[in-house]
């Protein structure tokens, strides 16, 4: 066995134990797969050439693998490879070698194909005692298959063996033995009395804690329970089987700490928002994301081919990303292919979307005598008399009096999802490789949103030299979008959806005559019936390339270099459309947008490993150089001769546009590492990244970003031995310092420049014009986060385990806009000046057990985080719309006026305090009453206060799962409380006419004859008093908390007695669904994780799919 | 050996990237630190002066701001400057700018620095120095006194300085205009129309000096300006085809899909529009009948029907106004009857006054498939018809009642298609300044020059105060009139639009916004009232 990776980049701790043990583990892998090798037996014909002098006996058995596919297998606490030896053979097969090898040694070996397990000599016969007694038995999991390579030995001595190929064994032991100790890695060890028994037959059981788990950290990886800085990895099962049209979605309630908010269900834009730790910064907060080792994007993985997720929360674990880590780093690897026979596997579902929810609109009746009852309050005539309201009931006048379901014309799209994914994988000892195809479709709820999706990966490592490993990893993904379009403004379906939900009723879709009938700006379903518009072809490719030389034991260095690319093609068509007489929206015309980025990186990475006596060190030094490259092209024509010309030539050349411009960022990276750990007992680890990017200007473009954090695994210490019950007990600190340069959007902020484009026209002609028109800051340099935090992770009982962690994090110079006076009169001149602190507690803890047939899991996760601005540009507070930053409260809190009740009264009108936002003569019964909060007897702006945020304080999420036989079950939930939404607009509606709609909650407001209600009277004006459009009100502002069932799964696994016959090895069908029921008290129709506002986005959806996994 | 090759150009790779990969710099954009040199670089800053420096929209909104016109949707800045309930804190739209103010102090900053003609660098300078004051005079009308910039500043910490009196303000306007007035041109070569003339600069200080009462400069300013004359027709003043006439001393220059105006928010509900600036009955009103007598004068002869109030007005009423009755574009303008796409009540975009502007928009009532939001349509800022109002109403305001005043006034009517003054009848003081106000009232309806006027004579108080009504409904008749336009008979109440109120002084200017005041409280206190 050749190239077994001997540890990660970055395993600090790896004892030869554990490379003895990994062989073990890859053995066993080996035989479940290749048990078909060799029908000759190789160690006959194998020759081997062997010239060592004086080296370890280690070192020939490394030659030996070098040369052949023999592993070898030993545990070395009976097996004594501690001695210099010669070797010098040429071309002589294994015996001859193993022979000369052990020769007047104690250890004995056996040839199964091409393994080789050592073993202790048998004493000789005269030696034994006569106590002593021969136990024989076999070693199985738990689905009864044979373990070979597990340790039996008797407790408290080194005496013991392995297991055979068939999981057998023998083993002498001295009569006084009690106790027989089983185990292998992956499993839970197991201790047999012996008594008097013969034959001791055991099954071990998988481990359900993962104490030897293995996550991927910042280049490289680490044990888990080596980890000294906060970093959360999905557990693998959690996201398998899931049929998920966008990956970040997926990572829904899996992470302490780490909330995704999905706020759509739009194909091709259904990707969660993430924030890991609060927001952060007032400017971008997304994490960033790092597939195989580049910085890349979540968007275009098919979540078939993840081979792991784990997120870096805090300082310490993502300092090693520098200036760009402050928001916390999503690191992703691929599948990689595995040596052995090559296997194929296929996973493809089926299913369709549905919205979680949609809101309800008056019908044309009700909603008519509300318009009615609102005109006559204003002392208006009413618009509709009896006879009308009548035929609005009675449906017998579809066109002069229909009652049309505009969200019903407008969802009407099949929902239908489905994708396929076909991988093969495989590879000798010196290669592997998996290569997958991936196909993704998506039918939107409205006709014409669609997204079709395409990926190939293709991932090869090869070991061509001992001291040379080269990696591949190579993935396309092409993905079309389309979207329909509408003659109004253009810009796809947010126009549609924002009219379809105000376009009264009593319109119908169609007249008599069969044209459509319109409001002023149009009809939105007229828009859906031209069909497919606006095609968005996104091609994302990455490939990653690495040379990893061994340069002598413990030290590598490995060279990568990467090229991802973006490439976006969008072409939107807009048709003209005559909907009727009188009624025109166009021209024709179409724009097309190309976009194009490129990102190159080369990595140098050196690693050395060195371990003395309990001391074990790891050194990581490395290099980054990357250069970004973006680019923008728009053209655009209008007055196509037809709707059906699809390319610009089709249109005239008059008002023709074409436009566009590149961006260019470069960045130089330095950074290091070391690692320190005693015994695995103590661990230490520091970290610093010296990061350089041409965001800024010459003097401050270099920072440094430094991180220690320390670790003590107290369930190590000889005084926590006698408790047997704790398996993991480990304390954590760290300390760190990241950078944010996304936080802007110019790629430039310190170059002055004067813009073009500042044209005007002399004589109808333009004129190109230029000034300086944005202000250049030369000290402006990126946003830091400071954070400190403490751990503790437990592990009990084999079964629990609970981690638990505060963390402390302030972000500083924080770039934003300085409040420059008008008289100054650039825009943007940009500061660090800007300070939040985001402090929090995560909990989390997973219980794993099996109750005979009956396995059990049940895992969950919470996180409190209080944000807090403490310094706002010199300013106590900034106001925005809705919103408020104000110093000591969160980030963008909801601002408005406190509410209480409704006037009942004319005359209780006069007698609350006076709201002077509105004329009195708007006051009426029926309103809203404003609270004075200062206590002037007045309602004015200064009476506004905080009324909440959209963040939620508390994040959790949790899962359960079981499975018993052949069936398994797996439901995922999550959950916030303290966030709050605004609905506003066309999302509540209002009785304004024909281009408004009231919804079903303006079937209970306010009138004389129903005075105990809240909700306000209806009112013929967008902007009443009591409307939730002009003034934020408490009214309005209705708490997002909600708990959600994000997935359910149910799975079967085919018996193997029938796939067999099939060819099949493995086989499992499943149904899976998304989003299926929410507890919440948020607003009637709308859904708590879909943004606030007027609710022109697409709903967030529910999928329900039944999927199939195959592997040959 | 090989790995320790490789490791070698790694090494290499390594440390050839050096600094020079760090400084970047955008490609769509030109460095300042290489400008400044030709005159092409000139002709680029200057341009840059005149993008912006005045806005067709601002002009016509302006109005909603005036008893003219009304603006239905408050986001757009103008519902609570005309109804009063405009604050510091929701100012409505604002003026408080100095961007434009920047880039002509640094072109008139770099001008001297530059190695080409004087007489060249003059003219650029001149022009720049022409925006700057335009820009100030802004500024002082509505906000009185402001902080005054002619050198720019380094950093946001040093540009916050106090308000300067609106007195020194206006003695630099005029100082600065006196200069220029030697310097620029007569006029350009017609490649360079829209650019400001010497005529230009005159106008301006000719209005300044009559709205702060200084008739007699007024005047002698007005006299002195030559070179241009009335357009023969009304409405062919605001043709798309006659940008140019003799009439247009400046204006704001438009052309299609680079620069162009777009007229949505003026048009009618029924052509696409959203009517965000529409007339007021009380506009409408202040038309006189055809025969030169005012409504309440003919009502009394029986020559004005309120029932059918559009028949034999001054023709400048139907080129200004789309009114009930009225064709405009092929379709019967029908605001006052339920169920016509331009009822008031159909539609958010509807008019809230039943009244539609069409001074700008003449052109689409013949066209109606051009692109509306998309014209070329130049906006004028000054034109001839307002020097010559000036002298007449300086005259009025001077007790000068001479012929030079009669035939200004005159000249203006007679284009319009309306009768000479009637010198027995205008023959004081009194009635003569309530003809010229109405004059101009009517003459430059959608120009945004009414609120000027109400303010500065005073007026405001008592034409902004109460309800403001829209017309009244009724019906469109069959019948049709001489003009194509179809009899109406409104017999129904006139639609109440809302309440105004305006405290005077107070709203005689507006507030500097609480955002400006936030950003540098050196410019507190605000306006008396605010």
């Amino acid at each position: 066995m050749k190239k077994i990776p001997k540890r990660g980049i970055g395993n600090r701790c790896a004892l030869t134990k554990t490379y003895r043990i990994m062989r073990i583990t890859l053995f066993f892998l080996l035989v479940g797969v290749t048990q078909l090798f060799a029908e000759v037996s190789y160690a006959q014909v194998k020759m081997l050439t062997i010239d060592l002098e004086n080296v370890k006996a280690e070192t020939v058995l490394d030659e030996i693998e070098n040369q052949s596919q023999f592993y070898f297998l030993y545990n070395e606490k009976f097996v004594d490879m501690d001695f210099d030896t010669s070797v010098k053979c040429s071309k002589e097969n294994i015996f001859e070698v193993l022979d000369a090898l052990f020769y007047g040694r104690d250890i004995s070996y056996k040839v199964v194909d091409n393994q080789i397990i050592l073993s202790k000599r048998k004493d000789s016969s005269e030696d034994v005692p006569q106590s002593e007694k021969i136990i024989t038995g076999r070693v199985v999991d738990g689905q009864g298959e044979p373990i070979p390579g597990a340790t039996v030995s008797v407790k408290g001595t080194t005496q013991g063996t392995i297991t055979d190929v068939e999981g057998n064994y023998s083993l002498k032991i001295p009569g006084d033995a009690d106790v027989l100790l089983f185990s292998f890695v992956g499993m839970e060890s197991r201790e047999v009395a012996i008594g008097d028994k013969s034959q001791i037959d055991v099954s071990l059981r998988e481990d359900m804690v993962g104490l030897d788990e293995v996550v991927v950290v910042g280049y490289g990886t680490q044990k888990k329970v080596n980890l000294t800085g906060s970093v959360a990895s999905v557990d693998s099962k959690l996201m398998e089987n899931r049929p998920m049209s966008n990956v970040s979605s997926g990572l829904s309630g899996l992470l302490p700490g780490v909330y995704v908010n999905q706020g759509s269900g739009m194909p091709g834009g259904d990707g969660g928002t993430i924030r890991v730790r609060g927001v952060g910064t007032l400017n971008n907060a997304a994490p960033m994301v790092i597939v195989d080792g580049v910085e890349s994007s979540m968007d275009e993985l098919s979540s078939e081919d993840i081979a792991s997720i784990s997120v870096l929360k805090d300082a310490a674990s993502a300092a090693i990303y520098g200036s760009k880590a402050a928001n916390g780093v999503i690191l992703i690897t691929t599948k990689t292919g595995k040596s052995g026979e090559p296997m194929v596997r296929y996973s493809g579902d089926f299913g369709w979307q549905a919205p979680t929810d949609l809101p309800e609109y008056l019908g044309s009746a009700e909603y008519a005598s509300l318009y009615n009852q609102a005109l006559q309050v204003e002392g208006k005539d009413p618009r509709f008399t009896d006879a009308d309201i009548e035929l609005f009931r009675n449906g017998q006048d579809p066109y002069g009096h229909p009652n049309t379901d505009w969200l019903d014309l407008l969802y009407a799209g099949s929902g239908f999802q489905t994708s396929h994914n076909v991988s093969v994988s495989g590879g000798s000892e010196t290669s592997q490789y998996r290569s997958s195809v991936d196909y993704q479709k998506q039918d939107g709820i409205v006709e014409h949103t669609g997204k079709e999706r395409y990926n190939v990966r293709t991932n090869l490592k090869n070991d061509p030299y001992e001291w040379l490993t080269t990696n591949v990893n190579l993935s396309y993904t092409r993905q079309t979008l389309t979207q329909p379009n509408n003659a109004y403004v253009g810009g796809g379906l947010d126009q549609i959806i924002r009219q379809a939900y105000r376009i009264a009723p009593w319109i119908p879709y169609k007249n008599e005559d069969g044209t459509y009938a319109t409001i002023s700006d149009g009809n939105p379903i007229a828009w859906l019936d031209q069909g497919e518009q606006i095609h968005t072809k996104q091609n994302y490719f990455l490939g990653v390339g690495s040379l990893t030389f061994k340069i002598f034991e413990g030290f590598t260095v490995k060279g990568t270099a990467s090229l991802r690319t973006y490439k976006e093609d969008k072409s939107s068509k807009n048709k003209e459309i005559q909907y009727n007489e009188s009624k025109y929206h166009g021209p024709t015309s179409i724009e097309q947008l190309h976009v194009n980025t490129e990102r190159i990186t080369g990595d140098v990475v050196a690693n050395y490993d060195k371990s003395v006596g309990g001391h074990n060190f790891a050194l990581m030094a490395g290099y980054h150089a990357e250069a970004y490259d973006y680019k923008r092209t728009r053209a655009y024509r209008e007055n196509f001769p037809s709707t059906m010309l699809d390319d610009l030539d089709g249109g005239s050349s008059k008002g023709m546009v074409g436009e566009g411009y590149t961006r260019e960022l470069n960045m130089i990276s330095w950074f290091g590492r070391v690692n320190y750990d005693y015994q695995s007992k103590y661990l230490f680890e520091a970290n610093l990244r010296y990061d350089a990017s041409s965001r800024f200007s010459e003097d401050n473009r270099w920072g440094a970003f430094p991180s220690f954090s320390t670790g003590w695994r107290l369930s190590e210490e000889d005084f926590m031995e006698d408790l047997e019950s704790i398996d993991n007990l480990k304390l954590r600190a760290s300390w760190g310092m990241l950078g944010n340069q996304a936080a802007l959007n110019s790629y430039y902020p310190t170059v002055p420049t004067l813009s073009l484009g500042l044209d005007y026209p002399f004589n109808s002609s333009i004129t190109s014009g230029a000034a300086i028109v944005s202000a250049k800051n030369q000290d402006l340099v990126w946003e830091k986060t400071t954070s400190w935090g403490i751990g503790a992770d437990l592990t009990l009982f084999h079964k629990l385990n609970f981690t638990v962690d505060y963390y402390d994090r302030k972000t500083t110079d924080i770039i934003m806009a300085v409040p420059s006076p008008e008289t100054f009169a650039l825009s943007g001149f940009y500061d660090n000046v800007g300070e939040m602190s985001n402090k929090g507690i995560e909990f989390t803890f997973q219980y794993n057990d099996k109750f005979g047939d009956v396995g059990f899991n049940f895992g969950g996760n919470f996180a409190y985080n209080k944000n807090e601005l403490l310094k706002l540009a010199g300013q106590d507070q900034i106001i925005s719309g809705r919103t408020i930053r104000r110093i000591g409260e969160s980030v963008d809190s909801f601002y408005g006026y406190k509410t209480n009740g409704l006037y009942q009264t004319e005359s209780e009108i006069d007698d609350w305090a006076e709201n002077t936002l509105y004329n009195r003569s708007e006051l009426k019964p029926g309103d809203l009453r404003y609270v004075d909060v200062t206590g002037d007897d007045k309602v004015t702006s200064d009476d506004r206060t905080i009324l909440g945020n959209s963040t939620p304080d508390f994040v959790y999420g949790f899962n359960v799962g079981a499975d018993y036989k052949n069936f398994d079950f797996l439901a995922i939930f999550q959950g916030t409380l303290g966030g709050y939404g605004y609905m506003d607009f066309d999302a509540i509606g209002t009785v304004n006419g024909d281009a408004s709609k009231p919804s079903a909650i303006w079937a209970d407001s306010w009138t004389s004859d129903r005075p105990n209600t809240s909700v306000p009277r209806a009112i013929a004006n967008l902007y009443g008093p009591s409307m939730p459009q002009n003034q934020t009100t408490e009214y309005w502002l209705r708490s997002t908390n909600y708990l959600r069932l994000k997935n359910l799964q149910i799975g079967y696994n085919i018996p193997k007695n029938v796939l067999s016959r099939l060819g099949v090895s493995k086989a499992r069908i499943y149904y899976s669904g998304q989003n299926l029921f929410t507890v919440t008290d948020y607003l009637k129709g709308w859904d708590p994780e879909a943004p606030s506002g007027r609710g022109s986005g697409y709903p967030v959806v529910m999928v329900n799919s039944f999927g199939v996994n195959v592997s040959f | 050996m090989r790995k320790y090759i490789i490791i070698l150009v790694f090494g290499f790779l390594t440390a050839s990237c050096g600094e020079s990969f760090l400084d970047l710099a955008p490609k769509d954009a030109l460095s300042p630190a290489t400008f400044w040199k030709s005159e092409s670089d000139l002709e680029l800053a200057l341009t840059g002066c005149y993008s912006g420096f005045e806005s067709g929209d601002w002009l016509m909104y302006r109005e909603c701001g005036s008893d003219n016109a009304f603006n239905n949707f408050p986001w757009e800045g103008w519902t609570n400057i005309g109804n009063g309930t405009l604050s510091a804190a929701d100012p409505g739209s604002s003026y408080f700018s100095y961007t434009t103010i920047y880039r002509c102090n640094e072109l008139i900053a770099n001008v001297s620095t530059m190695d080409l003609e004087a007489s060249t660098l003059e003219v650029y300078e001149a022009q720049a120095r022409f925006i700057r004051a335009y820009k100030y005079y802004q500024l002082v009308i509505n906000y009185g006194d402001v902080p005054l910039v002619t050198e720019n500043f380094g950093s946001p910490e040093e540009a916050k300085i106090p308000r300067d009196s609106r007195e020194k303000v206006l003695t630099f306007i005029q100082d600065e205009l006196k200069d220029i007035i030697e310097v620029l041109p007569e006029a350009y070569s017609s490649d360079d129309f829209g650019k400001a003339t010497k005529g230009a600069a005159q106008t301006l200080l000719m209005r300044i000096h009559l709205y702060y009462g200084e008739y007699e400069k007024a005047l002698t300013v007005a006299q002195s300006i030559e070179g241009y004359s009335l357009n023969s027709t009304f409405s062919g003043v605001f043709s798309p085809d006659n940008e140019q006439n003799d009439e247009a001393i400046l204006s704001v220059q438009h052309t299609p899909d680079m620069y162009s105006i777009d007229f949505t928010p003026y048009l009618p509900n029924g052509s696409g529009g959203w009517s965000s600036v529409v007339p007021t009955q009380s506009l409408v009103d202040s038309y006189e009948m055809a025969s030169g007598l005012t409504i309440q004068e003919a009502e009394e002869l029986g020559q004005y029907d309120p029932q059918n109030p559009f028949v034999n007005r001054d023709p400048r009423l139907r080129a200004s106004i789309i009114y009930p009755g009225q064709v405009w574009q092929g379709d019967v303008y029908s605001s006052v009857e339920e169920g016509d796409a331009n009822y008031y009540q159909t539609a958010d975009n509807a008019s809230k006054t039943g009244y539609n502007f069409r001074k700008y928009l003449n052109y689409l009532d013949a066209f109606p498939d051009e692109p509306y939001w998309n014209s070329g349509l130049n906006i004028i800022v000054f034109r001839y018809a307002e020097v010559l109002l000036t002298i007449a109403e300086a005259k009025v305001e001077l007790g000068e009642i001479d012929d030079e005043l009669y035939a200004a006034l005159d000249a203006v009517r007679l284009r319009a298609g309306m009768p000479a003054v009637d010198r027995t009848r205008y023959n004081t003081v009194e009635n003569l300044r309530a003809l010229v106000r109405n004059e101009r009232r009517v003459e430059f309806a959608m120009e945004g020059l009414r609120r000027d006027d109400i303010i500065r004579w005073e007026i405001a108080e008592e034409v902004m105060n109460g309800p403001l009504y829209g017309t009244k409904l009724g019906a469109v008749l069959d019948s049709e009139q001489d003009n194509g336009d179809y009899n109406v008979q409104l017999t129904g109440d006139p639609i109440f639009v809302e309440t105004r109120k305006f405290e005077a002084p107070k709203h005689y200017l507006l507030p500097i916004p609480q955002s400006a005041i936030d950003k540098n409280p050196e410019l507190k206190p605000n306006n008396p009232g605010y």
